[in-house]
Protein backbone atom coordinates (compact mmCIF):
# COMPACT_ATOMS: atom_id res chain seq x y z
CA UNK A 1 0.00 0.00 0.00
CA UNK A 2 1.52 3.66 -0.81
CA UNK A 3 1.39 6.21 2.33
CA UNK A 4 1.17 9.45 1.74
CA UNK A 5 3.28 11.07 3.56
CA UNK A 6 3.14 14.83 4.65
CA UNK A 7 5.76 17.33 3.22
CA UNK A 8 6.87 20.36 5.71
CA UNK A 9 6.63 23.35 4.30
CA UNK A 10 8.88 26.36 5.49
CA UNK A 11 7.82 29.36 6.50
CA UNK A 12 9.23 32.80 6.89
CA UNK A 13 7.96 33.94 9.95
CA UNK A 14 8.15 37.33 10.09
CA UNK A 15 8.46 37.67 13.35
CA UNK A 16 5.50 39.27 15.62
CA UNK A 17 3.98 41.96 17.34
CA UNK A 18 2.85 41.92 20.78
CA UNK A 19 1.53 44.99 22.69
CA UNK A 20 -0.77 46.77 25.39
CA UNK A 21 -2.61 49.39 24.57
CA UNK A 22 -2.32 52.67 25.58
CA UNK A 23 -4.41 53.78 28.64
CA UNK A 24 -3.87 50.24 31.09
CA UNK A 25 -4.53 51.31 34.59
CA UNK A 26 -2.85 49.17 37.63
CA UNK A 27 -4.98 49.10 40.59
CA UNK A 28 -1.70 48.27 42.38
CA UNK A 29 -3.37 45.68 44.60
CA UNK A 30 -2.47 42.60 42.92
CA UNK A 31 -0.84 41.78 39.25
CA UNK A 32 -2.90 42.97 37.24
CA UNK A 33 -4.29 45.35 34.05
CA UNK A 34 -6.88 46.63 32.97
CA UNK A 35 -8.14 48.77 30.06
CA UNK A 36 -12.02 50.17 29.24
CA UNK A 37 -13.82 49.26 26.10
CA UNK A 38 -16.81 51.49 25.16
CA UNK A 39 -20.10 50.67 25.08
CA UNK A 40 -20.80 49.33 21.68
CA UNK A 41 -17.25 49.94 20.77
CA UNK A 42 -13.83 48.99 19.74
CA UNK A 43 -10.39 48.70 21.60
CA UNK A 44 -7.81 48.44 19.42
CA UNK A 45 -5.32 45.99 21.16
CA UNK A 46 -2.65 45.01 19.02
CA UNK A 47 -1.62 45.66 15.46
CA UNK A 48 0.81 44.40 13.12
CA UNK A 49 1.92 45.93 9.93
CA UNK A 50 4.07 43.99 7.30
CA UNK A 51 5.15 44.07 3.42
CA UNK A 52 4.66 41.05 1.46
CA UNK A 53 5.17 39.65 -2.27
CA UNK A 54 2.48 40.71 -4.80
CA UNK A 55 -0.30 37.27 -4.25
CA UNK A 56 1.48 35.88 -1.05
CA UNK A 57 -0.46 33.75 0.80
CA UNK A 58 -0.67 34.75 4.04
CA UNK A 59 -1.56 33.44 8.05
CA UNK A 60 -2.45 35.89 10.45
CA UNK A 61 -2.23 34.29 13.91
CA UNK A 62 -3.69 36.45 16.98
CA UNK A 63 -3.19 35.18 20.34
CA UNK A 64 -5.35 36.97 23.86
CA UNK A 65 -4.45 35.91 27.49
CA UNK A 66 -7.10 37.26 29.59
CA UNK A 67 -10.39 37.82 30.35
CA UNK A 68 -13.27 40.72 31.14
CA UNK A 69 -14.95 42.37 34.06
CA UNK A 70 -17.87 40.19 33.29
CA UNK A 71 -18.76 37.11 30.79
CA UNK A 72 -21.33 37.40 28.01
CA UNK A 73 -20.61 41.14 26.84
CA UNK A 74 -16.90 41.63 25.40
CA UNK A 75 -15.51 39.31 22.44
CA UNK A 76 -12.33 39.75 20.26
CA UNK A 77 -12.74 40.76 16.55
CA UNK A 78 -9.53 40.10 14.06
CA UNK A 79 -9.35 42.71 11.47
CA UNK A 80 -6.91 41.99 7.87
CA UNK A 81 -6.65 44.86 6.17
CA UNK A 82 -9.86 46.78 7.22
CA UNK A 83 -11.86 42.83 6.96
CA UNK A 84 -13.35 41.72 9.68
CA UNK A 85 -11.65 37.89 9.30
CA UNK A 86 -12.48 36.26 12.45
CA UNK A 87 -14.63 36.54 16.02
CA UNK A 88 -14.40 34.80 19.61
CA UNK A 89 -16.92 33.65 21.49
CA UNK A 90 -17.53 36.26 24.93
CA UNK A 91 -14.52 36.68 27.28
CA UNK A 92 -14.69 34.81 30.25
CA UNK A 93 -14.61 36.67 33.71
CA UNK A 94 -10.85 36.34 34.50
CA UNK A 95 -10.00 40.34 34.69
CA UNK A 96 -7.17 39.70 36.83
CA UNK A 97 -5.73 36.45 35.30
CA UNK A 98 -6.06 34.84 38.93
CA UNK A 99 -9.58 33.04 38.52
CA UNK A 100 -8.77 31.06 35.03
CA UNK A 101 -6.21 31.21 32.83
CA UNK A 102 -7.96 31.98 29.00
CA UNK A 103 -6.09 31.87 26.08
CA UNK A 104 -7.90 33.00 22.78
CA UNK A 105 -6.89 32.42 19.73
CA UNK A 106 -7.67 33.54 16.16
CA UNK A 107 -7.06 32.76 12.55
CA UNK A 108 -7.07 33.98 9.21
CA UNK A 109 -5.13 32.82 6.03
CA UNK A 110 -5.41 35.40 2.82
CA UNK A 111 -3.88 36.51 -0.78
CA UNK A 112 -1.79 39.64 -0.14
CA UNK A 113 -0.11 41.93 -2.00
CA UNK A 114 2.07 45.00 -0.44
CA UNK A 115 1.76 46.39 3.19
CA UNK A 116 -1.25 45.43 5.49
CA UNK A 117 -2.31 45.58 9.11
CA UNK A 118 -4.07 43.36 10.75
CA UNK A 119 -4.81 44.01 14.48
CA UNK A 120 -6.87 42.77 16.82
CA UNK A 121 -9.16 44.25 18.79
CA UNK A 122 -11.83 43.80 21.83
CA UNK A 123 -15.72 44.76 21.21
CA UNK A 124 -18.17 45.20 23.51
CA UNK A 125 -21.48 44.27 23.04
CA UNK A 126 -23.30 45.92 25.85
CA UNK A 127 -24.52 49.55 26.81
CA UNK A 128 -22.10 50.20 29.74
CA UNK A 129 -18.42 50.16 30.08
CA UNK A 130 -16.81 46.72 30.21
CA UNK A 131 -13.18 46.18 30.87
CA UNK A 132 -10.78 43.75 29.68
CA UNK A 133 -7.54 42.56 31.96
CA UNK A 134 -4.47 40.37 31.81
CA UNK A 135 -2.08 39.59 34.49
CA UNK A 136 0.97 41.08 34.75
CA UNK A 137 4.67 39.87 35.33
CA UNK A 138 6.06 39.57 39.02
CA UNK A 139 8.18 42.26 38.19
CA UNK A 140 4.81 44.57 36.97
CA UNK A 141 5.76 45.25 33.39
CA UNK A 142 3.21 44.15 31.68
CA UNK A 143 3.07 40.54 30.26
CA UNK A 144 2.42 40.67 25.96
CA UNK A 145 -1.18 40.13 26.96
CA UNK A 146 -2.42 39.97 22.41
CA UNK A 147 -0.32 39.08 19.97
CA UNK A 148 -0.84 39.12 16.31
CA UNK A 149 1.08 37.81 13.58
CA UNK A 150 1.23 37.41 9.69
CA UNK A 151 4.02 34.71 8.10
CA UNK A 152 3.96 34.38 4.32
CA UNK A 153 5.31 31.25 2.45
CA UNK A 154 8.68 32.26 1.10
CA UNK A 155 8.79 33.26 -2.68
CA UNK B 1 -23.34 25.50 10.91
CA UNK B 2 -22.26 28.02 8.34
CA UNK B 3 -24.97 31.40 7.88
CA UNK B 4 -24.91 34.16 5.32
CA UNK B 5 -25.80 37.53 6.27
CA UNK B 6 -25.83 40.91 5.17
CA UNK B 7 -22.22 43.01 5.61
CA UNK B 8 -21.36 46.42 6.93
CA UNK B 9 -18.45 48.87 6.45
CA UNK B 10 -16.47 50.91 3.46
CA UNK B 11 -14.49 49.26 1.25
CA UNK B 12 -11.85 51.60 -0.27
CA UNK B 13 -10.09 49.38 -3.00
CA UNK B 14 -11.43 45.92 -4.60
CA UNK B 15 -8.70 44.00 -6.91
CA UNK B 16 -8.05 40.64 -7.69
CA UNK B 17 -5.26 38.52 -6.00
CA UNK B 18 -3.92 34.89 -6.91
CA UNK B 19 -7.21 35.19 -8.70
CA UNK B 20 -9.63 36.01 -5.54
CA UNK B 21 -11.45 39.22 -5.45
CA UNK B 22 -9.50 40.76 -2.41
CA UNK B 23 -10.81 43.86 -0.59
CA UNK B 24 -9.44 46.40 1.57
CA UNK B 25 -11.62 47.73 4.08
CA UNK B 26 -11.51 51.18 5.77
CA UNK B 27 -9.44 50.66 9.51
CA UNK B 28 -12.30 52.88 10.83
CA UNK B 29 -14.63 51.55 9.29
CA UNK B 30 -14.21 48.20 8.65
CA UNK B 31 -16.00 45.58 6.15
CA UNK B 32 -17.70 43.23 8.11
CA UNK B 33 -21.10 40.91 8.97
CA UNK B 34 -23.67 43.38 10.95
CA UNK B 35 -23.68 42.51 14.42
CA UNK B 36 -26.76 39.78 14.56
CA UNK B 37 -26.15 38.26 17.39
CA UNK B 38 -28.21 41.12 18.42
CA UNK B 39 -31.25 39.57 16.97
CA UNK B 40 -30.55 36.39 19.31
CA UNK B 41 -31.82 36.03 22.89
CA UNK B 42 -29.11 36.98 25.57
CA UNK B 43 -28.19 33.27 26.45
CA UNK B 44 -28.01 32.21 22.76
CA UNK B 45 -25.58 34.64 21.98
CA UNK B 46 -21.86 33.12 22.99
CA UNK B 47 -20.07 31.40 19.61
CA UNK B 48 -17.77 32.46 17.85
CA UNK B 49 -17.42 32.58 14.14
CA UNK B 50 -14.29 32.14 11.22
CA UNK B 51 -13.31 31.04 7.57
CA UNK B 52 -15.74 34.36 6.34
CA UNK B 53 -16.56 33.73 2.41
CA UNK B 54 -17.47 37.36 1.07
CA UNK B 55 -19.43 37.91 -1.24
CA UNK B 56 -19.11 41.79 -2.21
CA UNK B 57 -21.65 41.77 -5.40
CA UNK B 58 -24.57 40.48 -3.30
CA UNK B 59 -23.48 42.64 0.30
CA UNK B 60 -23.33 39.60 1.93
CA UNK B 61 -20.56 37.26 3.82
CA UNK B 62 -20.84 33.40 4.64
CA UNK B 63 -19.22 32.70 7.96
CA UNK B 64 -18.74 29.06 10.52
CA UNK B 65 -20.10 29.70 13.50
CA UNK B 66 -17.83 27.78 16.25
CA UNK B 67 -18.07 27.17 20.08
CA UNK B 68 -16.37 26.49 22.62
CA UNK B 69 -16.94 25.80 26.48
CA UNK B 70 -17.74 28.40 28.73
CA UNK B 71 -17.76 29.21 32.05
CA UNK B 72 -20.75 29.37 34.14
CA UNK B 73 -21.36 30.69 37.12
CA UNK B 74 -20.86 27.82 39.90
CA UNK B 75 -22.35 29.58 42.74
CA UNK B 76 -25.41 32.05 40.76
CA UNK B 77 -25.16 35.65 40.77
CA UNK B 78 -21.05 35.45 41.48
CA UNK B 79 -19.25 36.15 38.59
CA UNK B 80 -15.80 35.11 40.77
CA UNK B 81 -16.95 31.51 41.16
CA UNK B 82 -16.69 29.93 37.77
CA UNK B 83 -17.20 26.21 36.67
CA UNK B 84 -16.81 24.58 33.15
CA UNK B 85 -20.04 23.86 31.33
CA UNK B 86 -20.89 20.33 31.18
CA UNK B 87 -21.05 18.42 27.90
CA UNK B 88 -24.58 18.09 28.13
CA UNK B 89 -25.05 21.79 28.67
CA UNK B 90 -22.51 22.64 25.84
CA UNK B 91 -24.61 20.78 23.76
CA UNK B 92 -27.75 21.85 24.66
CA UNK B 93 -26.59 25.72 24.11
CA UNK B 94 -25.39 24.77 20.69
CA UNK B 95 -28.18 23.02 19.25
CA UNK B 96 -30.32 25.91 20.66
CA UNK B 97 -28.28 28.41 18.97
CA UNK B 98 -28.23 26.83 15.91
CA UNK B 99 -31.89 26.94 15.81
CA UNK B 100 -31.52 30.19 16.33
CA UNK B 101 -29.54 31.01 14.06
CA UNK B 102 -31.59 29.57 11.15
CA UNK B 103 -34.15 31.33 12.31
CA UNK B 104 -32.82 34.30 11.72
CA UNK B 105 -31.56 33.88 8.58
CA UNK B 106 -34.40 31.98 7.27
CA UNK B 107 -37.22 34.39 8.73
CA UNK B 108 -35.64 37.85 9.66
CA UNK B 109 -34.26 39.30 6.52
CA UNK B 110 -35.53 42.52 6.90
CA UNK B 111 -34.21 43.30 10.27
CA UNK B 112 -30.86 41.91 9.51
CA UNK B 113 -30.18 44.22 6.86
CA UNK B 114 -32.20 47.00 9.30
CA UNK B 115 -28.81 46.29 11.51
CA UNK B 116 -26.98 48.18 8.92
CA UNK B 117 -28.07 51.62 10.33
CA UNK B 118 -29.04 50.48 13.83
CA UNK B 119 -25.29 49.75 14.00
CA UNK B 120 -24.34 53.27 12.82
CA UNK B 121 -26.70 54.50 15.42
CA UNK B 122 -25.07 52.82 18.11
CA UNK B 123 -21.99 54.01 17.84
CA UNK B 124 -23.03 57.39 17.22
CA UNK B 125 -24.29 56.95 20.53
CA UNK B 126 -20.97 55.78 22.35
CA UNK B 127 -19.24 58.48 21.05
CA UNK B 128 -21.32 60.84 22.45
CA UNK B 129 -22.32 62.61 19.58
CA UNK B 130 -26.06 63.76 18.90
CA UNK B 131 -27.66 60.89 17.08
CA UNK B 132 -30.06 62.40 14.35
Amino acid sequence: MNKKVATGVAHDTQGYTDGTPAGASYDGTSNRARWSVGAGADLDLVSDTRAFADGALVHVAAFFKGGADQPNYVKLRLYVDGVQEAESGFLNYDLDGSNITYIYVLLAYKAMSGSKTSKLSAHNYDTATRYVGTAMGADSNYQPAAVVQMSSKPG
Amino acid sequence: MRIRVPITGKILEKRVVNGVPYVSGDPDDPVRPVDFIDLLPAHLRDFGWQNPVYDFEKGEVELEIVFAKKAVEAVPGDPAMMRPETDQEFEARRIATEAALDDIVRNHRAELEALKARRYMRELRSTGRPVT
